[in-house]
């Protein structure tokens, strides 16, 4: 046995096995890593009937990327010829856990349309190609590469181009189409921290690792992502095995300063999840224990007023909100209106709600009930990507200079520094 | 499935929310038991029935039937060894446990059950003595390295029992024992594989140890991976109260048993812990209660209250209630999360000293402090004879 406790003067030095991902390019399925899936099977050649694929999403504790087979069930899907949403769901299920919505980004592509680019430019027939996608979802997460025989998964969440080859997952056979996916939901992946610093780390918040003095981070009003400086002053921070996290939804400036424009994120792991603190599981004794936050969040599109699930908002606001917003895109009814004079000499009228559904902007992204205390649930529970970064949503309206523009539309923005709703 | 069996019911399709609060019950055994239960039956006049909450299926995964392996540690007494080896082996075939996961069965009927056999592990090394949480996941992993468990067992469950002496540390909580944690539970990742364990320090004697162990092993069972909510109590408002100690389905009697939830069945000290049975009933939540006593409780009108600065105050409404016909009890209220903490949050006004059962009484609360989780639990306690029952009532002061 390597480094353990069972010696006194124990150090920890181990790294804990975790996945590594590659940026900037897509984890390449490789030869040893579906020998690693599926120990080794051999890949048969191809047949008048096609064979079986390798790399099997049904292998005890499989990650991405894998492959399904037709005839295969996961999660009460049966793998055929159609309902690829369905089947992909039902694959991502079993590796990921519930809940799993995917939505097609693309239809079955066997060459480039528009927004997504290959090369070569036919990918039907082809077992290596390059992607890119330059559309506007920041939510794109899987790719589903299919075969006469099932499909193969690949997770590409936060990434936005990089190299595909499925001659091994989808055991030789040539590709016949291409489908891109975007996720519904971010989900935590746990992480055990060693030693915590600050406050705030409650079960599943979510983490961005420190690497070279900086973390990810997100403009809270533009939304661009940047790498920011973070020392132990900048704020809260875990030690864990695996190197440090900063906790996410902190505001810093560029150069590490507590209280700044940018909100500390999260990088995307390609299968989908967010590093997170993980739950404590303990035997509290009956003392007091903080609350847990939802393992998976809905993902917003940042820049609109629509929700992700498509239901209201209803986080209880105990303070009023100002905005042009009327009507609310959340329901909410105005207390009061004000006409505002600009400094063009144009006049704006701004309206004040409270109350459910006002407003969003809690630093952990997740709404509250009147009595204050969260909503339990994934549809309660908001983030927003942007770049390969996630950072805690907020609804609201836009902050200049510290303070809350009245004059702004509520929209889903990155979590603001100041107080709004709560 | 090779390998860990774990069930999502969500899987098939199943809504993770709005799950029946109580879950059918069978009269055939359901998958996964070789016994079944008569069916629940509530009692819809039960003001405590309504108001208690039910611990439902969240959705994530279950170890339907655990094989338990012990890990037990050079230096430990042989003796406790034994018995906690064989505390392993039977635990999950006991009356207690048929009691406690008689309605977990998810939307699908898999339904948890009885263990099966396992090669317990002793490692013949001393564990050093100070050890933290941490560490023990990387003994776990260098375990598997060795090969001394087989991580695709399915249903796999470890309980690391640590010898008298290891002191138990972890970053969220600081250190087990005393006024601490007694065990905690979780999953660790090895390989391609999350293996369930649970860890548990002697923090007292082999009572002491036993309690603790059921507590765990129900709630590794039921919530094998802790951020994938299995059978646990909703953590909103309106069960507040009773979660603010945690939502599995041990944690809320440690809390509302004011930290005496042992009991002994059969020779054997286990934790009580949540019975949808009971709530349905309008009876002690936490089972085994004694036999026959009755239960009293004085119920508030709103299970939260929301108090956002210091000096807020409000006054609601209580009423008293019991499962059989009893005469008046003693009732007082407690800022238990500030006595807990050895801090003042709450000044806390009860226009009554005893009741009976309908009577109405006033509970007025002052914020004096706030703590920086911004909540705190009020006790409100009802006592008869020398036994007391708790109903938790949760201030939230943001």
């Amino acid at each position: 046995m390597g480094s353990t406790i069972l010696d006194k003067q124990w150090v920890s030095t181990k790294s804990r096995p975790r996945q590594a991902y590659s940026r900037g390019r897509l984890p390449i399925a490789t030869a040893t890593a579906v020998a690693v899936m599926t120990g080794g099977i051999a890949v048969s050649a191809l047949a008048a009937e096609p064979p079986p694929l390798s790399g099997s999403c049904t292998v005890p504790g499989a990650v991405l990327p894998c492959s399904a087979s037709i005839g295969q069930t996961y999660a009460g899907a049966t793998i055929g010829p159609a309902d690829t949403r369905a089947a992909v769901q039902g694959v991502l299920l079993k590796l990921l856990g519930p809940p799993v919505e995917v939505r097609p980004l693309t239809a079955m592509l066997a060459s480039s349309a528009a927004d997504v680019t290959f090369t070569p430019s036919k990918v039907a027939g082809a077992q290596r190609f390059w992607w890119s996608y330059t559309g506007p979802a920041q939510n794109l997460a899987y790719i589903s590469v299919h075969s006469a025989g099932g499909f193969a998964v690949i997770g590409v969440a936060g990434l936005r181009a990089g190299t595909v080859d499925v001659s091994t997952l989808l055991g030789g056979q040539p590709v016949t189409g291409v489908q891109l996916w975007t996720t519904l939901y971010s989900k935590a992946d746990p992480i055990v921290a060693s030693a915590l610093h600050g406050a705030g780390f409650v079960g599943n918040v979510r983490l961005g690792k420190i690497e070279d003095g900086t973390v990810g981070c997100l403009h809270a009003e533009t939304a661009s992502p940047a790498r920011c400086v973070f020392t132990p002053q900048s704020g809260a921070w875990a030690e864990t095995p695996d190197g440090n996290y900063a906790r996410t939804g902190q505001p810093v400036t560029l150069d590490g300063r507590p209280g700044g424009d940018y909100i500390t994120a999260a990088r995307i792991n390609p299968d989908g999840t967010v590093p997170a603190l993980v739950p404590s599981g303990h035997d509290s004794a009956g003392y007091y224990v903080d609350t847990i936050l939802s393992r998976s969040c809905t993902i917003e599109a940042l820049g609109t007023a629509q929700n992700a699930t498509g239901q209201p908002i209803v986080n209880y606001a105990t303070r009023e909100v100002g905005t042009n917003s009327n009507p609310h895109p959340d329901g909410a009814q105005p207390t009061r209106t004000e006409v505002v004079k600009k400094p063009n000499g144009t006049t704006v009228t701004s309206y004040y709600y409270t109350g459910q559904g006002a407003a969003l902007n809690d630093r952990d992204g997740t709404e509250r009930d009147p009595s204050g205390a969260y909503y339990s649930g994934s549809e309660r529970c908001h983030v927003a990507n942007m770049g390969g970064y996630e950072a805690p949503a907020a609804k609201r309206p836009n902050v200049v200079w510290g303070k809350v523009d009245a004059t702004s539309t509520i929209l889903w923005r990155a979590v603001a520094a100041v107080s709004i709703a709560n | 499935m090779k390998g860990a069996r774990w069930v999502i019911a969500a899987m098939l399709g199943l809504a993770i929310t709005g799950c029946d609060p109580s879950p059918p019950v069978n009269v055939a055994p359901p998958s996964g038991r070789g016994w079944s239960a008569a069916p629940i039956a509530e009692d819809t006049h039960s003001v405590i029935a309504q108001r208690l909450p039910r611990v439902t299926y969240q959705g994530g995964p279950l170890l339907l039937n655990p094989h338990i392996v012990s890990v037990t540690f050079a230096g430990d007494d042989p003796a406790i060894i034994d018995r906690l080896v064989s505390f392993s082996d039977t635990i999950t075939h006991s009356d207690w446990w048929h009691q406690a996961v008689e309605t977990y069965c998810t939307p699908s009927q898999d339904c948890v059950g009885e263990g099966g056999p396992a090669d317990h592990l002793h490692v013949d090394a001393p564990l050093a003595a100070q050890v933290r949480d941490v560490d023990i996941d990387d003994l776990l992993i260098g375990l598997a390295g060795d090969r001394r468990f087989d991580t695709a067992e399915p249903d796999l469950l470890l309980i690391v029992y640590l010898p008298a002496g290891v002191q138990l540390t972890e970053a969220t909580s600081g250190g087990y024992c005393g006024d601490g944690p007694r065990g905690y539970h979780r999953s660790v990742r090895i390989g391609n594989i999350k293996v369930a364990y649970a860890a548990v320090p002697r923090c007292g004697d082999l009572d002491a140890t036993t309690t603790t162990a059921s507590h765990e092993i129900l709630e590794a069972v039921t919530n094998p991976d802790p951020s994938m909510p299995g059978f646990a109590l909703d953590r909103g408002s309106v069960s507040g109260g009773f979660t603010a100690a945690g939502a599995e389905p041990a944690d809320p009697c440690g809390l509302i048993t004011e930290r005496l939830p042992q009991t002994i069945i059969d020779g054997v000290t286990v934790h009580r812990v949540w019975s949808n049975r009971a709530a349905a009933g309008g009876h002690d939540p936490c089972q085994p209660a004694t036999p026959g006593a009755p239960y009293r409780a004085l119920v508030p009108d709103q299970p939260t209250v929301r108090l956002d600065h210091v000096g807020a105050t409000t006054t609601i409404g209580l009423q008293a209630f019991s499962d059989q016909s009893v005469p008046a009890w003693a009732t007082s209220a407690l800022d238990l999360t500030g006595y807990q903490e050895h801090q003042h949050y709450l000044d806390i006004v009860l226009d009554a000293v005893t009741v009976t059962p309908g009577q109405k009484a006033e509970l007025t609360i002052t914020v004096r402090s706030i703590p920086a989780h911004q909540s705190a639990v009020v006790a409100l306690r009802s006592t008869f004879a020398g036994h007391t029952h708790m109903w938790p009532l949760l201030v939230v002061m943001r």
